[in-house]
């Protein structure tokens, strides 16, 4: 016999769907995420709006276009869809996520603490692994937690560098900003994520604005721009909160000086945000290639105003890190 | 018979034309901003591709009940956001030169919308 949730027990609820053999109640204006959330079924989750891909659940009914867009092929064929971006369809059958299909083990090298509380992590994994700088990987952290961390390096690295900047309360970024961490075989997930470069118009300007490890994503797409030959000039932003947040300072002044199209600016808050800083010395951005990556408010005004200073909106690439709402 | 508004007006070309410069001018205005702000900007300038295409009397699938649906979540929503849409809207055709009776076509389609805008 099947086990019959229901939560609140009024009109609300008249969409029923089948979770791993549970008759659930849903609200039809509640994604299927929150749904199951709301009955205390586990689900994991993080930013709720559609990027970084670990609400992942599989059904054989047909979903919405919208919460497979981000999907690639190999999980599309395996009726993976975001939970977070599907509102629960009548008679639906879900089924959680299988970590087989989409994790793989990879051996922490190394670990080298920063200022500003971040760590640069660098990661091994074992089989092949292909990405492309800027993209995201999902790491399994304590408690099957999932959470997303961008690729600072490139491929011929031969290493994974990521940053993580340690929460206070954070579940996974302590755990990876911890001494214990290296040596390690922790789980990743494959590359994923739209943020990097192409080489489609090499001599296009960029202005790339980082926030925080938003420095992360741009590192990896400035070297691997390099690296292609890119001929157009780059202003990269990287603002913190405080001096100790520009924790990659150092290495970032010994690339101005190698790479001659590329022009650094630092800025703490004490300045201004450092996207008002980057927008005032460039108010006409037609024809520029774009990159906004950090704290989901940065990008999220940026991008509009870039759009304002006339860049095309398939000229702007961005990478908001949205954290996951504190659990009670 | 005569050509329609929409074909009067140039079309699918000038939706194109327009929906950029429209969409500016109400990520511009302050007083709006706030219900076209969103990451996923590609998204909100398809809404007001469809949006324009309504008002330049083109063929769409866009219902008065799907009208009504998409303004629905917006908190706070009144007549004079409706007003200043309206103006920019305006505002939009006259910077491409069409014509002021195809405007004023455009912008009685426009006012048609009032009430499943407002939800009224
Ligand atoms: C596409 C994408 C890319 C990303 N790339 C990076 C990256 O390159 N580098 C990086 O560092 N991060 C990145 N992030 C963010 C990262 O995925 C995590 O969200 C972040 O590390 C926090 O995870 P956590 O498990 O440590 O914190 P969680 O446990 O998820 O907590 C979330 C936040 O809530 C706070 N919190 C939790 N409980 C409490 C409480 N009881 N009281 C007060 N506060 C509380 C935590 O301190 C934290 O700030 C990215 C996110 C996305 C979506
Ligand atoms: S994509 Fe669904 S929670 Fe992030």
């Amino acid at each position: 016999m099947e086990v019959i949730l229901s939560q609140q027990k009024n009109a609300d609820c008249q969409i029923t769907v089948h979770y791993e053999g549970t008759v659930v109640k849903c609200n039809p204006d509640k994604s299927v995420l929150d749904n199951l959330l709301d009955q205390s079924l586990a689900v994991n989750h993080s930013c709720k709006k559609g990027v970084c891909l670990t609400c992942l659940l599989k059904t054989d009914d047909k979903v919405d276009v919208k919460s497979r867009a981000p999907l690639k092929a190999t999980l599309i064929e395996q009726g993976y869809f975001l939970s977070c971006q599907q509102v629960p369809i009548e008679g639906m059958m879900i089924k959680s996520a299988q970590s087989t299909d989409f994790f793989q083990q990879a051996l922490v090298s190394n670990r080298i603490e920063k200022s500003g509380y971040v760590s640069q992590i660098f990661l091994k994994p074992y089989g092949d692994f292909s990405y492309k700088p800027g993209q995201f990987i999902n790491i399994k952290g304590p408690n099957d937690i999932v959470r997303s961390y961008s690729i600072a390096s490139i491929p011929s690295d031969n290493v994974i560098e990521i940053h993580v900047k340690e929460h206070q309360y954070g579940v996974v970024s302590r755990w990876l900003c911890s001494d214990k961490i290296i040596g390690q075989e922790i789980e990743i997930s494959a590359a994923n994520g739209e943020c990097f470069y192409l080489p489609d118009n090499q001599d296009q300007p960029m202005l790339m604005i980082g926030t925080g490890t938003g420095l992360a994503p741009l590192l990896g797409i400035l070297r691997d721009s390099q690296s292609q030959n890119h001929r157009g000039k780059i202003e990269l932003y990287f603002g913190a909160v405080d001096e100790a947040g520009l924790y990659l300072a150092d290495q970032l002044r010994d690339l101005e000086a190698e790479y001659i199209h590329l022009t650094v600016h630092f800025g703490t808050l004490k300045e201004g945000p450092i996207n008002d800083m980057a927008l005032k010395n460039h108010p006409n951005l037609k024809g520029w290639r774009v990159f906004l990556c950090g704290d989901p408010e940065m990008v999220k005004k940026t991008k509009t105003k870039a759009y304002l200073a006339d860049a095309a909106l398939s000229d702007i690439y961005a990478d908001a890190f949205d954290l996951a709402e504190i659990s009670s | 018979m005569s050509a329609s508004l929409f074909d009067r007006i140039g079309g699918n070309a000038a939706v194109d034309a327009a929906v950029d410069i429209f969409y500016k001018k109400v990520l511009s205005d302050d007083s709006i901003s706030r219900f076209f702000e969103t990451t996923d900007m590609d998204a909100q300038r398809e809404k007001q591709k469809k949006f324009l295409t309504v008002a330049f009397g083109g063929p769409n699938d866009y219902s008065g009940k799907d009208m009504r649906a998409a303004h629905a979540g917006l908190e706070g929503l009144n007549e004079a956001h409706f007003g200043a849409v309206a103006g920019h809207l305006q505002a939009t055709l006259e910077e491409l030169g069409v014509p002021a009776a195809e405007v004023g076509e455009a912008m009685a389609i426009a006012a048609s919308t009032h009430d499943d805008v407002l939800g009224l």
